[in-house]
Order: C-alpha cells, then sequence, then structure tokens
C-alpha cells in the first residue's frame, strides 16, 4: 500500500515539531527515517499511525486521503509497531497478539481457529510462540517488543510502520525482526537509530534534522560522513566490505 | 498443525464460558431464594420457592393446585412483597456497580479505578441530604430522595465531563480523575455543611444512613427503572468485549487497531455514568464493589473482557445478596447499612491490591 505525506507540519503548543515533510513509500519499499533524538521521526509517524492529526499538509493511504478513511479500515490496511511501557492489567501474550484481528472483526464476532491460525503463525515468526500462555507483564523489554511485532501481523496488514522497532531487542533479533518485515514483501516505514542496520535494510532513507528532511535517497548514497557529520555531530569512517558487497560505518567520537 | 495445536491450547477451548456463566446464574438463582430465608421471620428455603414458583405460576395465568392457600398465607406477602423485591434490588444493585466497575478500569486504564471516581457518590449524597434535611424534591413524594441522587449524579457527571473534556486536551484520563476529585470535594464540603447546620436529628441519623447506603427502600415500585437501565448497560457492555480490551493496553494502540478511542471514551463515561446514578439512586452509595468484584474476577479468569463483563455482573449480584443477608441479620434486631459491610470486606482487600500488585495510576 502507498503512504504519501505533503507538506505535513505538525505544531504543538506553538512550538513547530516538524515542517515540510514530503515522504512517500511505495513499491514494497523498506523505507527508514533516521536522524537524531528529537528531529521528528516519531512526531511523523504518529501523523501517519493517525495519533496525531497534522497541523498542515496531508497523508494519503494508496491515493486516498487520510480523513477519508475511517480509523478501522486504516487499522485494517497498516500495522503498527512502537514503543510500550508495562501493561497495568493482566494480559497473556496469546490475548495480546489476538487484539490484532480487532479491525477485521465484528461486533460480538468472536476469534475463530483462523485467527488462532495467524495469532500462533506470528508468534512463531517473532520466536515467542512458546511464550504464549505467559503473563505479557512478566516479559522482558525485547520479549514484549517482539510480541508487540506479533500482534502488527496478525493484523495482516498491508503496510508496516516501526518506531524503532530493534530497540530492547539483542542483536539475533534485530536482524530477525528486520528479515521477517523485509520478507512480508509489503511497504514498510521505519524509524530507525542504527544507522548500519538502516544501510543493511532500507531500499530509501529520509534523514531528518530539527523537524526537516535535510537529505533522502539510497542510503549508500545518503549517509556520507559529511552529512553524519553535520547532522548527528559524530566523525565516522565508511567503509567498503567488499566480500559482502555492502559498506559499513564505523563511529569514531563525537 | 494438530501438534502446534496441541503445543498451545487456547484460552478460547480451555475456558468454558458458557457452561461457567450457567453454573453462576444457577448460583444466583440460589442465593436468592436462600437468601429469602433469612429475616425477623425464619421461612424454610423449600417453602421461599414453592411461594415464589406459585407466585410467578399465577403472574403468567397459570393456576397450580393449592397455589391459592400457598398465597394466602402471611408468609407469601412478607416473601413477595418485602424481601423478594429487595433481594432484587441487591442483585440489581450488584450487577450494575460491578460493570460500571469494570468499563470505569478500562476507560481510565486504571485498575483502582470505580464507579464513584467521577464523584457520582458524593454528587448523589448531596442530593439525598437536600432532599431528606432540606426538603427539595418533595414533588416527588416518596421517590424524593432518589430523584434528588439521581440528579446529583446527572449533574456531577456532567459537571466532570465538561471539564475533563473541555480545552485542547482529547479527555485524558488523568484530567477526569482530578476534576473527579475536586467535584468530590466541592459536593461533600455542601453536604456537611447541609448536615452541620441542621436541626433534625431523625433528618441528620436518615442522610447517615443513606450515604451508607442500604436496600432498605427496596419496592416493586422502585425495582422498574433501575431494573431497564442495569440490563442495558450490561448487556451494551457485554457487546463492547473488543473494545474494552484495547482500552486495556492504551490510546494508542487502541488507536492502530481502530478504535476512536477519544470517541468511545465517551459514550462508555455516560453509560457507566446512567448505570451507577440510577443504582445510587435507589440503594445509596454502597462502597468497594464496583472495586473488588472486577479484580476477584480477573484473578480467576484473566483480564479478557468476554469474559470478565459476564462473570462480574453475575459475581457482584451474588456478592451483595449476601453482603446484604449480613447487614439485615448481623445486629439482630437492627439493620446494618450495607455499605459498612461491602467497606469492610473491601478496604482491606483494597490495600491487600495495593500491596501485592504494582499498579501505577494512570501512566502511559
Amino acid at each position: 500500500m502507498d503512504i504519501r505525506a505533503e507538506q505535513v507540519a505538525v505544531r504543538l503548543g506553538g512550538r513547530t515539531i516538524i515542517e515540510n515533510i514530503d515522504m512517500e513509500v511505495s513499491n514494497r519499499q523498506f523505507v527508514g527515517i533516521v536522524g537524531p533524538n528529537g528531529s521528528g521521526k516519531s512526531t511523523f509517524l504518529k501523523t501517519i499511525y493517525r495519533a496525531l492529526k497534522p497541523s498542515g499538509g496531508s497523508v494519503w493511504l494508496d491515493g486516498r486521503p487520510m480523513d477519508q478513511v475511517s480509523l478501522r479500515e486504516s487499522a485494517r490496511m497498516l500495522g503498527v509497531m512502537t514503543q510500550m511501557s508495562t501493561l497495568n492489567f493482566d494480559f497473556r501474550v496469546e490475548e495480546v497478539v489476538l487484539m490484532g484481528r480487532t479491525p477485521h472483526k465484528k461486533l460480538m464476532e468472536q476469534d475463530g481457529a483462523e485467527d488462532y491460525r495467524l495469532a500462533h503463525e506470528a508468534l512463531e515468526k517473532t520466536g515467542m510462540a512458546e511464550y504464549a500462555d505467559r503473563k505479557f507483564n512478566t516479559l522482558s523489554g525485547g520479549e514484549r517488543q517482539r510480541v508487540l511485532m506479533a500482534r502488527a501481523l496478525t493484523q495482516q496488514p498491508r503496510a508496516m510502520i516501526l518506531d524503532e522497532p530493534t530497540n530492547h531487542l539483542d542483536i539475533q533479533y534485530q536482524l530477525q525482526l528486520l528479515q521477517t518485515v523485509r520478507a512480508l514483501d509489503i511497504e514498510i516505514f521505519a524509524a530507525m537509530h542504527d544507522l548500519n542496520l538502516a544501510l543493511a535494510y532500507c531500499d530509501k532513507i529520509y534523514v531528518m534534522s530539527q523537524g526537516h528532511i535535510v537529505a533522502s535517497g539510497p542510503p549508500v548514497q545518503v549517509l556520507t560522513a559529511a552529512l553524519i557529520r553535520q547532522v548527528f555531530h559524530v566523525e565516522a569512517l565508511i567503509t567498503d566490505m567488499p566480500q559482502l558487497g555492502r559498506k559499513n560505518i564505523v563511529f569514531l567520537s563525537a | 498443525m494438530s501438534r502446534r495445536d496441541d503445543a498451545f491450547p487456547t484460552l478460547r477451548r480451555r475456558f468454558p464460558l458458557g457452561p461457567v456463566t450457567a453454573a453462576l446464574l444457577v448460583l444466583l438463582g440460589l442465593s436468592v431464594v436462600v437468601s429469602i430465608t433469612f429475616g425477623p421471620v425464619h421461612i424454610e428455603s423449600g417453602e421461599v420457592a414453592r411461594i415464589l414458583s406459585c407466585k410467578f405460576a399465577s403472574l403468567f395465568s397459570y393456576s397450580v393446585p393449592g397455589s391459592e392457600e400457598v398465597l394466602s398465607s402471611s408468609r407469601a406477602d412478607i416473601i413477595w412483597n418485602i424481601r423478594f423485591p429487595r433481594v432484587l434490588m441487591a442483585v440489581i444493585v450488584g450487577a450494575g456497580l460491578s460493570v460500571s466497575g469494570v468499563a470505569m478500569q478500562a476507560v481510565v486504564r486504571n485498575p483502582l479505578a470505580n464507579p464513584y471516581v467521577l464523584g457520582i457518590s458524593s454528587g448523589a449524597s448531596l442530593g439525598a441530604t437536600m432532599a431528606i434535611l432540606l426538603g427539595a424534591f418533595t414533588v416527588f413524594g416518596n421517590y424524593g430522595v432518589s430523584v434528588g441522587a439521581f440528579l446529583g449524579a446527572l449533574l456531577t457527571s456532567l459537571f466532570v465531563f465538561t471539564i475533563a473534556f473541555s480545552g485542547k486536551s482529547r479527555g485524558n484520563t488523568i484530567k477526569l480523575l482530578l476534576a473527579g476529585m475536586a467535584i468530590n470535594a466541592i459536593c461533600s464540603a455542601f453536604t456537611n455543611f447541609i448536615i452541620y447546620t441542621a436541626k433534625d436529628a431523625e433528618g441528620i441519623r436518615s442522610v447517615t444512613f443513606w450515604t451508607m447506603g442500604g436496600l432498605t427502600s427496596a419496592s416493586w415500585n422502585l425495582l422498574g427503572i433501575p431494573g431497564v437501565v442495569v440490563l442495558v448497560g450490561v448487556a451494551f457492555f457485554l457487546t463492547q468485549f473488543r473494545v474494552l480490551n484495547t482500552l486495556l493496553i492504551g490510546d494508542e494502540s487502541a488507536l492502530t487497531l481502530g478504535i476512536n478511542v477519544t470517541a468511545i471514551r465517551r459514550v462508555y463515561l455516560v453509560v457507566s455514568s446512567a448505570l451507577t446514578g440510577v443504582v445510587v439512586a435507589v440503594s445509596g452509595t454502597i462502597g468497594f464493589v464496583g472495586l473488588i468484584i472486577p479484580h476477584v474476577v480477573r484473578m480467576v479468569v484473566g483480564s479478557d473482557h468476554r469474559r470478565v463483563t459476564v462473570i462480574s455482573a453475575i459475581v457482584g449480584s451474588i456478592f451483595l445478596v449476601w453482603c446484604d443477608v449480613v447487614a439485615r441479620m448481623i445486629l439482630g434486631n437492627t439493620e446494618l447499612p450495607i455499605g459498612i459491610v461491602t467497606s469492610m470486606i473491601g478496604g482491606p482487600f483494597f490495600v491487600w491490591l495495593m500491596l501485592t500488585k504494582s499498579y501505577g495510576f494512570g501512566d502511559e
């Protein structure tokens, strides 16, 4: 599903958080947004998954303006995985994952065998199948993150929004999660912190700084030593890894 | 495939909601019959069952042999006109408060919330106090106190909604809770002022009794409105299990699952307040039922609302029926306000809950 943002701006309490944001995800691309803390990545993603109304500009889902798409309808198309704190109530992992079926269900409709199959498939993809009966609150941060990923997968979305998906995850699950979403073969829109992961997984990246887009394009072209110095205020060495056909960023000093 | 199903048995298969609900309903029926036997005159449960069934049969114009004799006894009168409406009131109030508590906890996403968290009880108390001590609402005759309490409940909830949903914020739950606290303080102050300046000792006693909650006023005439409102309210929340579940996991998650959180929260607040308002109007402020019952139920069956709502309704009814028996019987010939009984059980439970569970207060 195509997602397009045109001139999106968010102002909160008289302060401009983001402005003039044009972004596009289409053709089953994995698109990353990178940028330092407070650059507006999360704020922008919130306007896409409708937690924030843009104060200016517009967002389009599959060519339709967002305000003409019902919340329920967009929830059937967009899977979202964000950071989440603890729950005040005890839910089991399986119950949390099954909630991903909510936008597909009518009033009073029960979860059927197919819903359970999707939920367990998603739990297996995220390596959490054995935790189905555990209480969500007893899990570690990384495990919770994987459960939320499973919930988003259970939504059977046509595009995914990920806000720092690899946060809390150990290296194995960082890679596994990114491979899993890549393999979905749908549009992925992800705010990412790890520039090397962005380099390895993204088809295209947008670099944000102070609420604006400062660069965009294929990560190999965009992530130069000069840009990293300018945006992140860090000296970096970009090395070739010919045996992998990839580049690697080594950070030297702040 | 089947191997995987065996490895992860699902609660849907493991939790027999139908049979459990049926069993609880039977238990509720038995509780009703047995609780009727308690009172100044002891009546055997067999006789209670016989009288009730004859009465029901005659209501549907069946004539059971010998039923006229059964129904003409003075015991039939005690059971049908005094004890049965009262026990039914306990059933209605128990279900209403429990389900209202379930909904309120989901709406403000806080396990320590209860039906009175928006100040409804203090508003109702003020209304009732005005009716009893100042003679307000006398146009409503015997129902003056109930009408006063209901109006008080209505006005406080309107006030709280207005405050919480005004301004730019989209009705955040902390604002709701704080607005509830503020109105609570204001109403209590006026109630206390009226009580303090009143000369009417008998009236003050009635106010005290009213604020501690009681089902003494129960009669057939008073059952209708709360009965219908509780039935409709409970039925409504039974259909909302999915949305209630997503509310518990947080606004943003609910939103990304397609729930219009702001709108649905308003609807739930209105329905839940209506439930609480009519219940408080006829029974006074009975504390802790709406807090304890949802928790006890969650501890046993988990947090999924397709189970929590229906089971809370029935368990709440059973609980209140038996609390009322204790309130009627424990002092011998005088009656204890039922709110004292529920608070004596509920207070310690509340503390225990706070100590054992690391619950936050409305944090995101």
